[in-house]
């Protein structure tokens, strides 16, 4: 095929699917670009230098965060965790885990009066620092809370176990 | 990803309480075929949105982490009942499902 019209095909065919991305809601300017440093953050391997290219300063620890896991995780597939932070206008919680092969979990960033309040099922590879950095008013705050694991999130076996949903 | 999404919105106090439930397989990617020996290819969510009468409240990024058929609660104050929630995901082979419930 003639490369000019190859390449305005290729061009055409791209801004389409985004413009239908964007136009669904699904993808907001500003995520969709391969420069955004939280997309990149999801692949480092060492919780430390993403600290510091997340958060340019080292958060201050946080009294008013609350993280509510099991004292001992059986299955570490499914670690049920609460996040409660109590700082007024909380902007976004981001979730941790130090001691897996990707430690960047998850990030929510709460708008229009969704409160500092997140739960969730992590997929914890071994016994673990969970962090949670808490942004609220321009600040970041951060704390840590120690998981016991026994059988590994990274184990080919699903345990049969894991929490149901309850309506 | 077969079933679809669960989703319960109810008042508690002045906020409305969303709990739901999604079916994927959120694979890492470093999970192996026990039968080729090969890495089995990540495949996992990694964009969520919910909104509520149509304005976004949460907007969440996921990585591998976050367990198989992912739960998600969150709490948003100044909803109403009756008002409707949506839950939309995208996973990282360009995916989506969305799901809605009102407010009850």
């Amino acid at each position: 095929m003639n490369r000019q019209r190859r390449s305005i095909l290729k061009a055409a065919f791209s801004s389409i699917t985004l413009g239908v991305a964007l136009s669904s809601g699904l993808l907001k300017p500003g995520q969709a670009t391969a420069s955004d440093p939280w997309r990149k953050a999801f692949q480092s391997k060492t919780p430390d230098a993403l600290m510091n290219t997340l958060f340019q300063a080292q958060p201050a620890v946080g009294s008013d965060i609350r993280i509510r896991v099991p004292d001992l995780a059986e299955n570490g597939s499914v670690v049920p965790i609460e996040i409660v932070s109590e700082y007024p206008n909380t902007e976004s919680i981001v979730v941790m885990v130090d001691n897996n092969p990707f430690p960047l979990a998850a990030k929510f960033d709460f708008h229009n009066n969704a409160q500092g309040y997140v739960s969730t099922r992590l997929r914890v590879a071994e016994s673990s620092n969970i962090r949670v950095i808490v942004r609220a008013e321009g600040r970041v705050h951060s704390v840590s809370k120690w998981l016991n694991v026994t059988i590994s999130g990274c184990d080919p076996i699903e345990s049969p176990f894991a929490p149901k949903f309850e309506g | 990803m077969d079933e679809p999404m669960k989703i319960r919105a109810s008042m508690k106090g002045d906020a409305a309480d969303i709990k739901c439930l999604m079916n994927h397989v959120m694979e890492t990617g470093l999970r192996k075929d026990p039968d080729t020996g090969r890495a089995i290819p990540a495949r996992h969510i990694k964009d969520v949105t919910v909104t509520v009468s149509g304005k976004t409240v949460l907007n969440a990024q996921w990585g591998g982490g976050i367990s198989k058929n992912p739960y998600l609660a969150i709490k948003v104050k100044g909803a109403k009942l009756g008002e409707s929630v949506t839950v939309s995901w995208q996973d990282t082979t360009g995916e989506t499902r969305a799901a809605s419930t009102t407010i009850g």
